[in-house]
């Protein structure tokens, strides 16, 4: 081993300590450690001494790194960038909703656009993987507006929405919503819309079944509804188990709320972060997944060429190396000017 | 009257340590202490009694030509002293209480 080059391992660890557990924390815990640790491998005499004292200060290191970050605080985030951040979301969340609800959801039944419509509620729900994942670069820009927060902060907050999407994804899919949403109160809600529409004169049942249907008895309607339940059960028994592309697809959006993170810290990090800023790069990403997603089609109700869903990922996963890569090479006092 | 300042079973172990041996590395710590502190939690447990006022710590100069971080001696402030003097008592009068005077 080349002189120094033990030295040069040990700075590269204190540096590690002083990312992990903050400049002042790593003075206190991790440099006399580390120093004494160099010292013991120093002066360890044969081989087998220096293996050992190498895994015990090893271990000692983690273990310290772990508590001095766990009790520090330091990847706490703070409180003005964590509110700023549920702000930014809870905004997103709320134009998405909006937006949503902007295509007719059914031709023929006129449903009443309410969150408390459970067709409704279903559908945002559905379409929630879709749309949530831009508001994450909102969020993580705002929280650059709070001086105090660091790349430990962001770290954390990625992880956060990272744990809290995968949630959003395995409650929302489609089994996971026919299980909540898919009975027989519900089915009987969507009679009286579809009696109704038709009343209004829009087509919805075809020949003899509105008499049919309005003679019908509530035992036989869920004595229909229960025989169609157990064929779809049937039906599914028999659907192959998912691929590996249909899992990566399925957490698509977890994977895409780290990125537009990634890029919203970032794209914070490249000039002032003005609001003004956060809602334009916001807007921009939030119109290109919903072309991407195939929503726009059904928005603006003009026929287009399917969307290339699977050109996500790599599309925006490089537009955020792209930036982090910029963040790094633009020099620090040009982009504070 | 302040209420006597807490003082957990490492600290003291650290305090007592150092009281007898006047200055030391974390590491002889650890070494001295019989297997009461574990070398991955005294660093720690160091750092928040320098907070606390109870140690006061300087590097060791490093030796000609020596490369690395200077090591870190640790040695008790008074008030760590005090402390520990007072816990002693305590402990003794809670063990051998004086007859009460009927």
């Amino acid at each position: 081993m080349p002189p120094g080059s033990r030295a040069l391992g040990f700075a590269r660890l204190l540096q590690l300590g002083n990312a992990i557990c903050g400049e002042a924390a790593s003075r206190r815990v991790i440099e006399p450690l580390l120093a004494d640790w160099q010292r013991e491998v120093q002066e360890s005499g044969s081989r087998a001494t220096r293996m050992l004292a190498m895994t015990s200060g090893g271990f000692a290191f983690v273990r310290s790194v772990t508590a001095c970050a766990l009790v520090e605080g330091v990847w706490i985030p703070p409180l003005r960038g964590t509110l700023l951040s549920l702000v930014a979301i809870s905004f997103s969340i709320a134009v998405s909703i909006a937006v949503l609800l902007i295509p007719p959801l059914s031709a023929r039944i006129d449903v009443p656009r309410s969150l408390s419509e459970p067709l409704i509620q279903r559908y945002l729900l559905y379409m929630a993987g879709n749309v949530l994942p831009p508001a994450f670069l909102l969020a993580l820009f705002v929280m650059r507006r709070d001086r105090r927060a660091t790349v430990r902060h962001a770290v954390i907050a990625t992880m956060i929405i990272a744990v809290s999407m995968v949630v959003v994804v395995l409650t929302t899919t489609f089994d996971a919503l026919e299980r909540r949403y898919d009975t027989f109160e519900t089915q009987e809600h969507m009679r009286e819309f579809a009696i109704a529409s038709h009343r209004a004169g829009r087509f919805v049942f075809a020949g003899q079944s509105y008499q049919r249907e309005l003679t019908s008895t509530v035992e036989e309607r869920r004595a229909r509804f229960e025989r169609f339940r157990a064929r779809m059960e049937a039906m599914r028994q028999q659907d192959p188990p998912p691929t590996i592309g249909d899992r990566i697809t399925q957490f698509r959006p977890v994977a895409l709320s780290v990125i537009f993170a990634i890029m919203g810290w970032t794209l914070a990090g490249l000039g002032t972060p003005t609001v003004t800023r956060g809602l334009g790069w916001w807007a921009l990403m939030f119109a290109a997944a919903i072309t991407l997603t195939g929503l726009l089609t059904s928005l603006i109700q003009v026929r287009m060429l399917p969307a290339p869903q699977w050109a996500m990922l790599p599309l925006f996963g490089v537009t955020a190396l792209a930036l982090v890569t910029a963040a790094r090479r633009i020099p620090k006092a040009r982009v504070l000017q | 009257m302040g209420q006597l300042p807490q003082l957990s079973a490492t600290e003291r172990v650290i305090i007592e340590l150092l009281s007898n041996h006047q200055e030391l590395f974390g590491l002889q710590m650890v070494q001295l202490s019989e297997g009461r502190l574990k070398r991955g939690t005294v660093y720690v447990t160091l750092g928040r009694m320098q907070e606390k006022g109870y140690l006061e710590s300087r590097q060791e100069p490093l030796p000609e030509g020596a490369i690395g971080l200077p090591r870190r001696m640790y040695r008790p402030t008074g008030l760590a002293l005090r402390i520990l003097a007072a816990w002693r008592t305590a402990e003794a009068m809670y063990r051998n209480p004086e007859p009460q005077e009927a």
